[in-house]
């Protein structure tokens, strides 16, 4: 399996630890592990050990981000690699989401 | 992963592709990319893309017919730079630009090849299809998509490769599409 995810919910948050890549082969495991998430008011994605994303991937993590918002559900994303987000940079993501919800991985 | 065990050959590669544009169409199409691209992105003939597909070395090669076959060919640029270390690139871009060509050959042609061929200090990354090929009436609205603020899903991927290859070479017809980007090393 080329991506696993990994989810807790504490206090009204849920905690969602993505381990491998997100491409056209695992962009439904990841939708996936968000449906029917309920009774939470934010949603944090961990993207520690997140290897690889590319367009596809972007794709879907945007569609989650705006069900979310539509949803009045908080959203934030932590540990983003300078390589990660450079690429969600030059597809104009930071920009269309917002710099406040990615929080750069400290080396 | 050992890549030479996959190997395809250019003419198969090749095989089902035909040129049916029309002259003005193509040139017109052709001078639009290149001087959008600053001389980058090159729309080919289909006698250009039998040169431009056999030349340099065919290092490796898979097939690609579902999506986990994209990161198997991931995997193999990443065995190509293991193995030829005076090709100094970032590992994440070509990785980048090989999944976004892999992906566009599952979703818009259902399924398709790709080769990487080592050339004199340069690689070079090949995919092709036997899909129906883009509209040149399109290709413009593609290679000028600003990621996602737009919504052509298409364009995301070029946009990539637009980015971090230094030369791309497009012949697209009816009959399937090829691809190449190559990235000095």
């Amino acid at each position: 399996m080329l991506l696993k995810t990994e989810s807790i919910i504490k206090d009204n948050k849920l905690f969602v630890s993505l381990i491998g890549v997100l491409d056209i082969s695992t962009i439904e495991l990841f939708t996936n592990s968000l449906d029917n998430v309920q009774n939470v008011q934010e949603v944090n994605l961990d993207f520690d050990e997140l290897n690889f994303i590319d367009s596809t991937g972007i794709g879907s993590l945007t569609e989650v981000i705006n069900n979310f918002r539509e949803n009045k559900v908080d959203i934030k994303i932590k540990n983003v690699s300078r390589d990660i987000f450079d690429v969600l940079n030059i597809l104009g993501l930071i920009e269309i989401i917002g710099t406040d919800v990615f929080e750069i991985k400290k080396d | 992963m050992d890549c030479r065990n996959k190997l395809i050959n250019s003419n198969h590669i090749l095989s089902g592709l035909s040129q049916l544009h029309s002259e003005e169409a193509f040139n017109s199409c052709k001078n639009f990319l290149l001087s959008f691209s600053q001389g980058k992105f090159n729309l080919i003939t289909y006698e250009e893309c039998l040169s431009i597909a056999q030349e340099g070395i065919l290092c490796c090669s898979t097939e690609l017919k579902k999506p986990e076959d994209v990161d198997t060919a991931r995997q193999l640029i990443v065995g190509f730079l293991n193995e030829n270390s005076s090709i100094k690139r970032n590992v994440m871009h070509l990785m980048l630009c090989i999944s976004e060509a892999s992906t566009n050959v599952i979703k818009y042609a259902g399924e398709g090849s790709l080769q990487i061929r080592k050339l004199d200090g340069k690689v070079r990354i090949i995919v092709t299809d036997r899909g129906k090929g883009l509209d040149f009436d399109i290709l413009p609205n593609i290679i000028t998509s600003k990621g996602f603020s737009t919504k052509n899903s298409l364009g995301y991927g070029f946009t990539i490769m637009n980015k971090f290859a230094d030369k791309i070479y497009l012949f697209t017809s009816k009959t399937g599409t090829f691809l190449a980007q190559d990235f000095n090393g």
